[in-house]
């Protein structure tokens, strides 16, 4: 035995799918669109089969082959002549195709062999029936039927656990259809107990009010077309097009009339070739004018349901909302008025799907055994026939598939090919889907050779799934198939790029810069971005400073240096019409060619000025204040390693090292002595030599000292986890912090670059310092050590005796913000301390 | 419908405004930069005007204008296509709300 778990409300407007698992209930998405609900319409087009919005979108236009409502004719003789079909066809097979439909919202993969299928109080026999025929059609073995407003119930006392003794009502507005029904409840039996509706009147015809009532009038009082109105509603008349934009409008302001006061219904009509722009406001109560004679007819029904029973309205527990329109406040606010409790906690669209699935949860089934008869017959067989026979057999049974397509495509679209062998079965069919949910081609019937275009997203692996049924709409899960195309990638007509293409940008933390990806190695040209950053420094115009757009080729993760500069604008103060603020915007547009010819146009948003430059990628290109300050950082973090080195007492690696900055060093008198505008080879030999010993300088220690970095990498973060919490002020800063750093984690593993480990693991360690620097007890040992120390330690001793007893009378009324601060203005006292500060001022790029 | 969704649709009928009054080069880099900004955040907007239209495009929801036929064209887009890129793929978030009619 096993639980049934599945629900679902098969609906005369909408259908949905819900599962109970493990306490909670799912309801189930349409794989296209994503949306919970599939609209209860099917359409029968000239080469396939549509099921859900998309066929709804025809039902105006195609009536003979396009079928909707349904349901209000399960469990009678109604036939449906299809056209394209040539064929009758019963609201039991329609109702199937929506069933089959909601199967595939399954994304687990499970078989549907059991569920419980809603049906209005009004259901008899013959249509309670007639969906059960549905349901085992669609290949449902174990059906259960549930009325409409018991399900709906189910949904709300699963979240509310309150006495549910006595009578309740389920008022259920949908966009076309009303119900209410009034519920007994005695001691966990459920039971409707009366019921009245209205199967057209809902949500839809409130749009159509406010289309008649507000818009067309407006247009009229404007425009003096006393026609106006028959003209419009004119099929295939000349406003067809306006009529529908109305319509969507209307809607939109019902929608936004339920959150707010007032609205404004805002559209451009041309209307007997002069133009008109309209601003119609739309207040919430006008539109409540509107609504209000349907909403009285559902109270009156309401009401009379009460009176029928001869129940007093206190004798009513609560009404129970289901459906979108109970959503609008003047629906709620007329049913409060009868003076009965509104239950308003449980989602309206989905309840009675939700309610559907709760009960499935306590209802059970024998699921079907021929999986193990199957398997039984198969052993007969098999002892039975020799191997080929086997062979010929298997090939028999499951039809054999070849597919063609380009995997890769700069293409719009793609053509696939599928060849089926002769053993295909009789009213096969197939539909293929793009994993996205923008392309699906209903169901369609197979031929032994067959074809259809794929359309193509621009720039992304487009995955479509393949899947065969056949004739009762089962899937043949064996054939299934998953395809692929790469739109825009590796084609072999377009050139894919070498190397990362970055912008070298400002990294004012580490007090250095670094790389910005622009176009990722393997991207196909001609590539074009344009990137928006800040000016990270004022220059004043006239002045001699400057902003360097550098576009670098080579490794994204490597140092700036390490890359070859492909591009370089340089603006100075003198190139300026005025003042360039630090802050203000910069906006770069990269261009590429497929010739690789680099376009650099620049963009300062302050001063509204352009500047172009297009690069050949033979040209190199080298700044000489750039290239000493890459020098000495150089230098610098190179002298580090080394002395790094000589702590581990790792000699090899630092024999390497030494080698590398003698070579460097070669190099300094002439950078020193290098000016702008230098017209000799001198900064591209540095250059050169910058580049190359940089790279050396990673590869230093090889994988050893990578797994090194990654191991140290680790436990400092693994310690600032622990000391996070020891953080007494400002703790949410630096859990903001940790976890910048941590986004480039995984970019950084896979960097396998020394410096830049190097550079996350001085982040970590930095952040360390802060954690405990504003952790109350290393403050208070702080003071302690600085109160100690001996006098000559300081640069002015008297100034630390008064900031001694400022921190002293801070610490004894406990406030730490403020001992804190005194902390901080001593070490600007002590010798030893000013090792630490800035030995020079941080030019880089300037741009943040 | 999410914040920014609401935000894309007003942002998408702002710039068919500027453009019936021929004023959006005005505000050209402003709304590039607007959508680059949202493009980052992995929002892609796609306005299908005068793509073809048939009933294999999930991804509008359309309203047929006169008569169906074999060659339809979006003639008028009310509310843009948004897409979600994830990891290297895309996922739709809203459909478009389009006019079709015949070419």
């Amino acid at each position: 035995m096993k639980s049934v778990n599945f629900g679902i409300d098969l609906g005369t407007t909408n259908s949905l799918i819900a599962k109970f698992d493990s306490g909670q209930v799912t309801v189930f998405k349409n794989p296209i669109g994503h949306k919970e609900t599939l609209a209860s319409v099917v359409a029968f087009r000239t080469d396939r089969r549509l099921v859900g919005d998309k066929a709804r979108e025809y039902l105006l236009k195609d009536p003979v082959n396009v079928f909707g409502s349904f349901k209000r004719k399960m469990g009678t003789d109604e036939r449906y002549y299809v056209v394209n079909l040539d064929e009758n066809i019963t609201p039991i097979q329609l109702s199937t195709c929506v069933l089959q439909e909601l199967k595939n919202f399954i994304h687990t993969g499970e078989k549907l062999e059991a569920c419980i299928v809603t049906i209005p109080a009004s259901f008899d026999t013959m249509q309670s029936n007639a969906t059960i025929q549905a349901a085992k059609d669609a290949g449902i073995n174990e059906v259960f039927i549930l009325q409409e407003p018991i399900a709906a119930s189910l949904a709300y006392f699963n979240q509310n656990k309150e006495d549910q003794n006595g009578y309740w009502l389920v008022y259920d507005l949908g966009g076309g259809t009303f119900d209410v029904a009034l519920v007994r409840i005695d001691e966990s039996d459920l039971k409707v107990i009366d019921h009245e509706g209205n199967n057209f009147l809902g949500g839809v015809d409130f749009d159509h009010g406010i289309l008649d009532q507000i818009i067309i009038p407006a247009i009229i009082a404007e425009t003096g077309e006393t026609n106006f109105e028959e003209e419009l509603k004119t099929t295939y008349g000349k406003y067809e097009k306006l009529y529908y934009q109305l319509l969507y409008k209307a809607e939109e302001a019902k929608k936004e009339l339920s959150n707010q006061e007032e609205t404004e219904i805002e559209f451009d009509a041309l209307i007997n070739n002069q133009s008109y722009s309209f601003i119609i406001p739309v207040t919430r109560s006008r539109f409540e004018e509107i609504i209000q004679p349907a909403v009285k007819q559902t109270i009156d029904m309401l009401s009379r349901i009460i009176q029928r029973n001869q129940l007093p309205e206190s004798s009513i527990q609560k009404i129970v909302l289901v459906g979108g329109s109970t959503m609008i406040p003047y629906v709620r606010e007329t049913l409060s008025s009868t003076g009965i409790a509104l239950s308003s906690d449980i989602d309206p669209t989905t309840a009675v799907a939700v309610g559907a699935a709760y009960y499935a949860a306590n209802k059970y089934y024998t699921p079907p055994q021929t999986f193990d008869k199957e398997i039984d017959h198969l052993l007969e067989d098999i002892i039975n026939t020799t191997e080929s026979e086997i062979i010929n057999q298997s090939n028999l049974t499951e039809p054999k598939k070849q597919l063609a397509y380009n995997k890769t495509s700069k293409e719009e679209e793609e053509l696939l090919l599928v060849k089926l062998d002769e053993s295909i079965a009789e009213g096969m069919s197939y539909r293929i889907i793009r994993a996205d949910g923008g392309f699906d081609t209903g169901l369609v019937p197979a031929k032994i050779k067959f074809t259809e275009f794929l359309p193509l997203l621009p720039g992304v692996i487009n995955k479509f799934f393949l899947r065969f049924f056949d004739q009762h709409g089962h899937e043949l899960s064996s054939l299934f198939e998953e395809i692929q195309i790469s739109q825009g990638q590796f084609s072999i007509s377009g050139q894919p790029l070498p190397k990362d293409i970055c912008i070298e940008v400002d990294d004012p933390e580490n007090k250095t810069t670094k790389l910005e990806l622009i176009f990722e190695k393997n991207s196909i040209l001609p590539q074009k971005r344009t990137l928006y950053r800040t000016i990270s420094k004022t220059i004043k115009k006239g002045d001699t400073d400057e902003v360097i757009i550098n576009i670098l080729e080579g490794d994204r993760y490597a140092r700036p240096i390490s890359n070859l500069v492909i591009g370089c604008i340089t603006i100075n103060g003198k190139n300026l019409s005025s003042d360039l603020i630090k802050g203000s915007d910069i906006e770069i547009q990269i261009t590429m060619s497929e010739s690789r010819s680099l376009n650099v146009e620049v963009f300062l948003v302050v001063t509204q000025q352009d500047f172009k430059n297009t690069f050949a990628v033979a040209e190199k290109q080298v700044q000489v204040s750039r290239l000493k300050e890459q020098y000495f950082e150089l230098e610098q973090e190179l002298r580090n390693n080394l002395k790094l080195f000589s702590y581990e007492e790792n000699t090899v690696w630092q024999l390497q090292g030494e080698n590398l900055l003698e070579d460097l060093l070669r190099h300094k008198k002439s950078i020193t002595q290098l000016k702008e505008g230098d017209k000799s080879d001198t900064k591209y030999i540095v250059a050169d030599t910058i580049q190359r010993i940089s790279q050396e300088m990673d590869k230093l220690g090889g994988n050893d000292r990578l797994e090194q970095l990654q191991f140290e990498y680790f436990e400092t973060k693994e310690y600032i986890e622990q000391h996070l919490e020891l953080a007494d002020h400002g703790k949410d800063k630096l859990v903001q912090r940790y976890k910048k750093i941590l986004q480039s984690e995984q970019q950084l593993l896979v960097s396998k670059n020394a410096s830049t480990l190097e550079r996350a693991i001085y982040q970590l360690n930095s952040l360390g310092w802060d954690i405990w620097w504003n952790n109350n007890g290393f403050l208070i040992t702080k003071y302690t050590e600085f109160k100690e120390m001996p006098e000559s330690e300081y640069t002015s001793y008297s100034t630390a005796k008064s900031i001694f007893k400022l921190a002293e009378a801070a610490l004894q009324q406990e406030k730490f913000v403020e001992f804190r601060q005194h902390i901080y203005s001593l070490t600007h006292l002590v010798k030893a301390y000013k090792d630490f500060k800035p030995s020079k001022e941080f030019t880089g790029t300037g741009i943040g | 419908m999410t914040q920014v969704h609401i935000l894309i649709n007003q942002l998408f009928e702002l710039r068919s405004k500027l453009q019936q009054e021929n004023l959006e080069s005005k505000v050209e880099r402003n709304l590039h930069r607007i959508f680059n900004t949202l493009e980052e955040e992995g929002y892609l907007l796609k306005n299908p005007i005068g793509e073809v239209y048939n009933d294999t495009r999930t991804d509008c929801e359309a309203n047929i204008i006169g008569r169906e036929s074999k060659h339809m064209i979006i003639s008028q887009v009310l509310k843009p296509i948004i897409y979600k890129k994830e990891n290297n793929a895309l996922t739709l978030l809203q459909k478009a709300v389009v006019m079709v009619e015949s070419k």
